[in-house]
C-alpha cells in the first residue's frame, strides 16, 4: 500500500481526499496556489508545496509543478480529485512517466472515454443508444451550422474536453449559434486547456441520471447503482439524489448493465461515471463518461456505506474489487445540496469574498463536506463551489425535512450563496413529488429572487443594532450568554468603559 | 438616536431604547416592537420579538451587518445613499448594482465583482440599445455579459481585452439618449 500521496486539488475535496488517506495510515501532501497560502485544505494534510502563481495554468493546472511536488516529497501517487487534471489524459502519463501511481484510470481508458466525442464512437455496435448529435468536433462555424441544422434546434454546444457546465450553451435559433460557440469555446479553453466543442441535440425535459462504476485491474467493473442529478441551472448540478425517484429494480438493471458495459469496452479502471439522460417514456441515452471521482459521489457512499476514494486508492494499489453486485442495493434515501459562492438573486454571479462566518449543520444522518472557515477568502480564481451538504435517511421524505433542516442551520455569512434557494426548491410541490428534469429549475425557479419578508427584514435590523452594540443599548443586560460562549460561565455582566467588566 | 438603515429594497429609520432588563424598545419607522434579548454574545443573538424565540447569527462588514436566521441571510446596510435601483434579476442589474454606492453616474458600467476582461464590443461613439453587451468579463470561469442600463450612446471605452479589474473601475461610460439621465 501506499506510503504518501500527493493531491493535486484544492478546497473542499482535496479536504475529502486527505481525510481518508489519514484514515488509511497513507501521509497526505497537499499543494496550493498563493491565493490559497491560508486554505483550509492545508490543515488536512501532513505536509504542503507551494505551486506559485494563483492563476490555474500556473499552479492547479500545470503538470509539470505538481509531478515535481510530488517527487520532491517523496510521493508515490498523486490523487487528481475533480476537475483541473483530474481527466487529462497527458497528466495521467507524465505521473505514470515519473515512475508515480496515478489514482484513476489508465491514459488509455481516459482517452477513449473522456471526451466525449469518442466515448460515443466507443459505443457503434453496442445496442446502447446514444443522444443524437455530432460524431466529429468542428472549430469551423460553417460546418456547426450545418451540423445543428441537421439535429435540429434547440441544439447545445459542448466542451469535449470537459463538463460541469463550463462551455455548454442551448442554442434555440440559427443567429445566436456563431457567438455561442465563439464563448463556449473561450470557456472550455479556461476550464480545460482545450476549446474544442461540438452539438447535440437537446431532449425535452430529460432526468440526468448517472451511474457510479468501479473497475479493478483484474477487469472487473461493478456499478454503484444511481444518482439522480436533474436540479441543474445553466447544466451545472446543484441538488442531487440517490436513488433515483424514476428507477424500478428493473429499469436499475438495465441501466446499471449499459454502465458497466461501457466501462468494460473502455478498458476502464478505478471510479467513473456513466452519465445518461432518461426520458418520460423510460427510454435512456448514453451521454458521456466522467473518468474520475464526481463532486456528488457523497450521496453514493451514503446509501452504499462504502467509501470511494479508500475504493479508489485500493484500486491504484492493485488490489482486486472483493465487493459483489447482489450486495449493492442502495440503502436508505440521500441528498446532496451544493453551496456555491454564487447569488441567485443575480443571476448566479459569482460572489467571492471573504467568509465572515461559518457554521456546518450537524447531527445524525447529516455530512458537511467544506473547504471554508470562518475568516478564509474565497478568491476569484477558482470554482466557487464553498460545500456540499449531504443528508441520509431511510425514506426520500425524511431526507427531504433532513436537508431542509441541515441548510436551515447551516451558517454563511459574507458571501452569498444558494441556500435560500434551494430551501424552496426542497418545500416545492414538484420537487416533493420527484417530478425532477433538466429543465425543472428553469420552469419552476426560473426568475427567483428571495422574498419580501417583513418579519425576516425586522430581525436582520435588530441584529444590526445587537450586533453594533449601540451605547444605547448598554443597558441591556443579556440574561444570559448564547449558548457555547466563553461568557456562559460569568453570569450577568455589563461592559463598562475602558474594557474592563463587573458583574450587574 | 435614529438611525437609517437599508435591509432588502427599503430605506427605514430605526431605532432602539433599553426598556428594562433584557427588554428593548425597538422603533421602525414609527412603529415600535417589545422585544425580549434573551442572550446576545459576539456574533450570536436570541431573541423573542412576541412570536418565541429566534436564533440570529451576525457578522460585521463594510457596509453594516449580514444578518442570518434559518437559512436565509440579509445585509443591513447603514447610511445608503438614495439611487434609482433596476428590477433585481434584470440583467442591467448586476453592474448598476456595483455602480450604485461608489457615486458613479449612471451609464458608468463597471465589473460587479473582481474579474478579466475578455471582450470589449463596442467603440467610442457608437450608438446601444438598452440591455446592449458592452464587455464580456470572466470570473470564476464563467463569462459574464455587462449591458448597457438604457439606449444611448458610448461615451467613452476604458476597457481592454486581458485587463484585472475591480468594482468601481468604469470600463465603459454610456450617455443616455438626448443627454439626460435616464432610468
Amino acid at each position: 500500500m501506499f506510503r504518501k500521496i500527493l493531491v493535486a486539488n484544492r478546497g473542499e475535496i482535496a479536504v475529502r481526499v486527505l481525510r481518508t488517506l489519514r484514515e488509511m495510515g497513507i501521509r497526505g501532501v497537499a499543494v496550493h496556489s498563493d491565493a490559497d497560502r491560508a486554505a483550509p485544505h492545508l490543515e488536512a494534510a501532513d505536509e504542503a508545496v507551494s505551486l506559485g502563481d494563483p492563476e490555474p495554468a500556473a499552479s492547479y493546472l500545470d503538470a509539470r509543478k505538481i509531478v515535481e511536488a510530488a517527487r520532491r516529497t517523496g510521493c508515490e501517487a498523486i490523487h487528481p480529485g475533480y476537475g483541473f487534471l483530474s481527466e487529462s489524459a497527458d497528466f495521467a502519463r507524465a505521473v505514470r512517466d515519473a515512475g508515480l501511481t496515478f489514482v484513476g484510470p489508465p491514459p488509455e481508458a481516459m482517452a477513449r472515454v473522456g471526451n466525449k466525442v469518442s466515448a460515443r464512437r466507443l459505443l457503434q455496435g453496442s445496442g446502447i443508444p446514444v443522444v443524437p448529435g455530432m460524431v466529429e468536433p468542428a472549430p469551423d462555424p460553417a460546418r456547426l451550422a450545418a451540423a445543428a441544422e441537421e439535429l435540429g434546434y434547440p441544439v447545445m454546444i459542448k466542451a469535449a474536453a470537459g463538463g460541469g457546465g463550463k462551455g455548454m450553451r442551448v442554442v434555440r435559433a440559427p443567429a445566436e449559434l456563431a457567438e455561442a460557440a465563439r464563448r463556449g469555446a473561450s470557456e472550455a479553453l479556461a476550464a480545460f486547456g482545450d476549446g474544442t466543442v461540438y452539438l447535440e441535440k437537446v431532449l425535452d425535459r430529460p432526468r440526468h441520471v448517472e451511474f457510479q462504476i468501479l473497475g479493478d485491474v483484474q477487469g472487473r467493473v461493478l456499478h454503484l447503482n444511481e444518482r439522480d442529478c436533474s436540479v441543474q441551472r445553466r447544466h451545472q448540478k446543484i441538488l442531487e439524489e440517490a436513488p433515483s425517484p424514476a428507477l424500478d429494480p428493473e429499469l436499475r438493471r438495465r441501466m446499471g448493465e449499459a454502465a458497466v458495459e461501457v466501462a468494460r469496452r473502455a478498458g476502464y479502471v478505478n471510479a467513473g461515471t456513466v452519465e445518461f439522460l432518461l426520458g418520460e417514456d423510460r427510454r435512456f441515452y448514453f451521454l458521456e463518461v466522467n473518468a474520475r471521482l464526481q463532486v456528488e459521489h457523497p450521496i453514493t457512499e451514503l446509501t452504499t456505506g462504502l467509501d470511494l476514494v479508500r475504493c479508489q486508492i485500493e484500486i491504484a494499489a492493485g488490489i482486486p474489487l472483493a465487493l459483489r453486485q447482489e450486495d449493492l442495493a442502495p440503502r436508505g434515501h440521500a441528498i446532496e445540496c451544493r453551496v456555491y459562492a454564487e447569488d441567485p438573486a443575480r443571476g448566479f454571479l459569482p460572489s467571492p469574498g471573504r467568509i465572515l462566518l461559518v457554521r456546518e449543520p450537524r447531527g445524525p444522518g447529516i455530512r458537511c463536506d467544506s473547504g471554508i472557515a470562518t475568516g478564509c477568502e474565497v478568491p476569484m480564481h477558482y470554482d466557487p463551489i464553498l460545500a456540499k451538504v449531504a443528508v441520509h435517511a431511510p425514506t426520500r421524505e425524511a431526507a427531504i425535512a433532513r436537508a431542509r433542516r441541515a441548510l436551515e442551520d447551516f451558517v454563511i455569512l459574507g458571501v452569498a450563496t444558494p441556500i435560500e434557494l434551494l430551501l424552496e426548491v426542497l418545500a416545492s410541490e414538484p420537487f416533493r413529488s420527484g417530478r425532477t428534469h433538466t429543465r425543472f429549475l428553469e420552469e419552476h425557479f426560473g426568475s427567483w429572487q428571495p422574498r419580501t419578508d417583513e418579519a425576516l427584514e425586522r430581525l436582520a435590523l435588530l441584529g444590526h443594532l445587537l450586533e453594533r452594540g449601540r451605547g444605547s443599548l448598554r443597558g441591556v443586560a443579556p440574561g444570559r450568554a448564547a449558548p457555547a460562549s466563553p461568557w456562559s460561565r460569568l453570569g450577568a455582566w455589563d461592559v463598562a468603559g475602558g474594557g474592563t467588566w463587573k458583574r450587574g | 438616536m435614529e438611525e437609517r438603515l437599508r435591509v432588502g429594497e427599503r430605506v427605514r429609520l430605526v431605532a432602539a431604547q433599553p426598556d428594562g432588563p433584557e427588554r428593548l424598545r425597538l422603533a421602525i419607522d414609527g412603529s415600535a416592537l417589545e422585544v425580549r434579548v434573551v442572550a446576545s454574545s459576539e456574533g450570536t443573538h436570541l431573541v423573542d420579538l412576541g412570536g418565541g424565540q429566534e436564533s440570529i447569527c451576525t457578522a460585521r462588514c463594510a457596509e453594516g451587518t449580514w444578518v442570518w436566521h434559518r437559512g436565509r441571510a440579509r445585509l443591513v446596510e447603514r447610511a445608503p445613499r438614495e439611487r434609482t435601483a433596476p428590477e433585481p434579476g434584470s440583467r442591467e442589474a448586476a453592474p448598476a448594482a456595483a455602480a450604485r454606492g461608489t457615486g458613479l453616474p449612471a451609464g458608468s458600467i463597471t465589473p460587479p465583482m473582481p474579474a478579466q476582461v475578455v471582450a470589449v464590443l463596442v467603440a467610442e461613439g457608437q450608438a446601444v440599445a438598452r440591455g446592449e453587451p458592452l464587455v464580456v468579463v470572466s470570473a470564476m470561469k464563467t463569462e459574464s455579459q455587462l449591458v448597457s442600463p438604457f439606449a444611448g450612446r458610448v461615451r467613452s471605452v476604458a476597457a481592454r481585452v486581458g485587463a484585472r479589474v475591480r468594482p468601481g473601475e468604469v470600463l465603459v461610460q454610456v450617455e443616455p439618449e438626448g443627454g439626460r439621465h435616464a432610468g
